[in-house]
């Protein structure tokens, strides 16, 4: 990691939406980077606005959504002469985005594979399609490419199956086709939106091995959006918790699962299934996310924290650095040097502490 | 087409031919209890009656007729009319009137499907705008309201107000006095289509395919040629049959508003004057056009949709 070469760089991004004559931020503050060839994940639950960011960087936000305020530099390197280049996406035009980004430099693997590609088009044409569309690839090699991509995301019979429509395949081939079509204009990021939440648990550890492989052989960057810690802890290099629109702690991977600071990244973690805790009950986070429609005052989470401070209520806590660490950092006052010093829940560190010797962690 | 395909027209076809053999005992039999007698002018004696049904073989009894009725037919001989246009050839003659509301039919089915279908795609693209509110307002509007109405609102304001076009069906001018039938039967066929295309294209429109698609980077217009027109527009075909067979009843009263000597007219007269064999010939060929038209639907909804047309066990 010594030369790490920064892809994405997400500023104080604010998003919000139009329902009805309601304002809902859905985003509120969010900074993100991303490093060629590494991994990032954006765990968090349903409504924390994983999703959304990523579609702003994709510039498909819904009609009714709008970035307020700012910035997703996006830089990469001009094909012919070299040059690095360096394009705002918020301010990027939908014509420039839609010509220069989409597809063509980030590209998108969706959640469910059943209803992700058009039904009333083989499969052959789904994968030439992007590449026609964005270099003008000629049939013949955008078919052969289209072969070799199907090849590689490892479904037999590859020239066979071009003709096929997508209902004759199964919902694993299927999402190695939607990953087919990701990697047909070789993007720089690949953006996996809950890549396995919809498929058979033995199809997923294959998928994202897949992933995995293809990241590793064409040095891609890979942000994935999931609620699932295990598909985290198997793929991710960094972690970002992000809780009703905000990045709550953000960290490596051992840092978020060894060593979680924010409370609720703690409340995530308890309620990870397991087969030998010894509850009779899972664990869940009381309470619900809030309402973001309503202006937030103070920490979004503060009314489900066990550990809530009075400051919480008050003021919307900063990213505080973890002491010994340039990579982990926590929105949380529990941080500040002059909080009371609080341990985390003791059944989690024994989880901890049994998932640290069997090594659960990729890394 | 593969093989299961030809099977399963077969077996369609199969299924249709026995249909029609039903519809004919039903109708024939109808025909036949229907009170009076082709016959019933005070002028004739009761030997003069005996004459003429012996004449046409009204006399046997009525498993002979349908057994005689039948072979005829097979042979293409729908016999002659009895009252209306006395001893002249059924067939013939029914061919000749069919030819105008056919005509009639399929002009107002094409006519409504590509205006309702704009319509629909028109409004589906401009959700909750104005074009969307027109649409909408002109198939409740269309819906809403009998096709005669529409063709008496037409007569009246295009026919004897305004005068643009003929008020009733002329042998000189056979397009121009077809305007307005033809305007008030697509009506229906507008708003149904528009609905129905509207509904289907804004589900379209946000379904996850389409926003894969607009993920690969293609343009807006690319996104809903290529992409989102197939899938809305497939469905539309399955409510052509239903609206089809609502045009074929609707035809029958706006000819008669229209004055248009066609299919509908003839076979009102002819129940009228008990003229049994036009009225078997009339309902025959309703029958046999909705038949042949919900086959043809079906078979042209497996070729355009990949889905159906593989069918199970294909892999």
């Amino acid at each position: 990691m010594s030369q790490r070469e920064k892809i994405l760089e997400i500023r104080d991004l604010n998003i919000s939406f139009k329902t009805g004559n309601k304002n809902v931020k859905a985003i509120r503050g969010v900074n993100l980077d991303l490093y060629k060839g590494e991994t990032i994940a954006i765990v968090g639950e349903s409504g924390s606005g994983k999703s959304v960011t990523t579609k702003a960087i994709m510039g498909i936000l819904a009609k009714n959504g709008s970035i307020d305020s700012g910035s997703i530099n996006y830089t990469w390197h001009d094909e012919k002469t070299g040059e690095k280049i360096t394009k705002d996406i918020v301010k990027m035009s939908e014509k420039e985005i839609q010509t220069e980004i989409r597809g063509r430099k980030i590209a998108m693997v969706f959640q469910d594979p059943m209803t992700s590609l058009n039904p009333t088009m083989t499969i052959g044409k789904q994968i030439m399609e992007p590449m026609m569309y964005h270099y003008g690839t000629s049939k013949e090699e955008a078919f052969k490419k289209a072969v070799k991509l199907l090849e590689e995301v490892g479904i037999t019979d590859p020239e066979a199956r071009m003709k096929n429509y997508p209902h004759q395949l199964s919902g694993g081939m299927r999402q190695r086709v939607v990953i087919a079509i990701a990697l047909s204009c070789d993007p720089y990021v690949l953006i996996c939106d809950e890549p396995t939440t919809a498929l058979d648990v033995t199809i997923q550890a294959k998928i994202l091995e897949l992933i995995q492989d293809i990241q590793k052989k064409k040095g891609i960057s890979v942000i994935y959006i999931t609620h699932d810690l295990g598909v985290v802890a198997k793929v991710a290099d960094f972690v970002n918790v992000m809780y009703a629109g905000k990045i709550v702690e953000k960290g490596l991977i051992d840092e978020i699962f060894y060593d979680p600071r924010h409370p609720y990244t703690w409340g995530l973690l308890s309620a990870m299934p397991d087969l030998d805790t010894d509850d009779d009950e899972l664990y869940t986070i009381p309470g619900s996310p809030p309402n973001l429609t309503q202006e937030i005052v103070g920490d979004a989470f503060a009314p489900r924290n066990l550990y809530a401070l009075n400051i919480d209520k008050r003021l919307d806590p900063p990213m505080f650095k973890v002491e010994g660490s340039n990579t982990h950092e926590v929105a949380s006052w529990l941080m500040h040097p002059k909080a009371p010093h609080v341990e985390m829940p003791e059944s989690l560190k024994k989880r901890i502490n049994k998932m640290k010797k069997e090594g659960a962690i990729n890394a | 087409m593969d093989k299961s395909m030809l099977k399963y027209i077969g077996k369609r076809l199969l299924i249709s031919v026995v249909t029609l053999f039903v519809i004919l005992t039903v109708l024939f039999l109808m025909t036949r209890f229907m009170p009076g007698t082709p016959f019933n002018s005070e002028k004739l004696s009761p030997e003069q009656l005996k004459v003429i049904e012996a004449k046409y073989g009204l006399d046997k009894p009525i498993p002979v007729q349908f057994f005689n009725y039948l072979k005829n037919m097979l042979k293409g001989d729908f016999g002659v009319s009895y009252v209306l246009y006395k001893d002249q050839n059924v067939s013939e003659l029914v061919m000749q009137r069919a030819k105008l509301s056919f005509l009639y039919g399929i002009s107002a089915t094409i006519f409504g499907t590509i205006i309702g279908m704009l319509l629909g795609i028109v409004a589906a693209l401009n959700r909750n705008k104005i074009w969307d509110n027109i649409a909408t307002v002109i198939s409740v509007l269309g819906v809403s309201i009998p096709s005669f109405v529409f063709a008496l609102l037409l007569v009246i304001i295009f026919g004897v107000n305004l005068e643009w076009a003929p008020v009733m069906f002329m042998e000189d001018s056979p397009i121009s006095s077809s305007i307005l039938p033809v305007l008030a039967l697509s009506m229906s066929v507008i708003a149904n289509v528009a609905r129905f295309t509207r509904t289907e294209m804004i589900s379209v429109l946000g379904s996850e395919y389409m926003t894969l698609a607009q993920a690969k980077g293609l343009d807006r217009r690319t996104l809903i040629f290529k992409h989102a027109l197939r899938n809305a527009l497939i469905p539309v075909i399955t409510i052509l049959g239903p609206i089809l067979v609502n045009l074929m009843t609707g035809t029958m009263v706006v000819e008669q508003i229209c004055v248009a000597p066609g299919l509908g007219t003839l076979l009102i007269q002819s129940i009228q004057a008990n003229d049994y064999n036009i009225v078997m010939a009339c309902s025959f060929l309703y029958a046999f056009m909705y038949i042949i038209m919900m086959l043809i639907i079906d078979i042209s909804y497996g070729l355009i949709d990949p889905r159906i047309r593989l069918g199970k066990g294909d892999n």
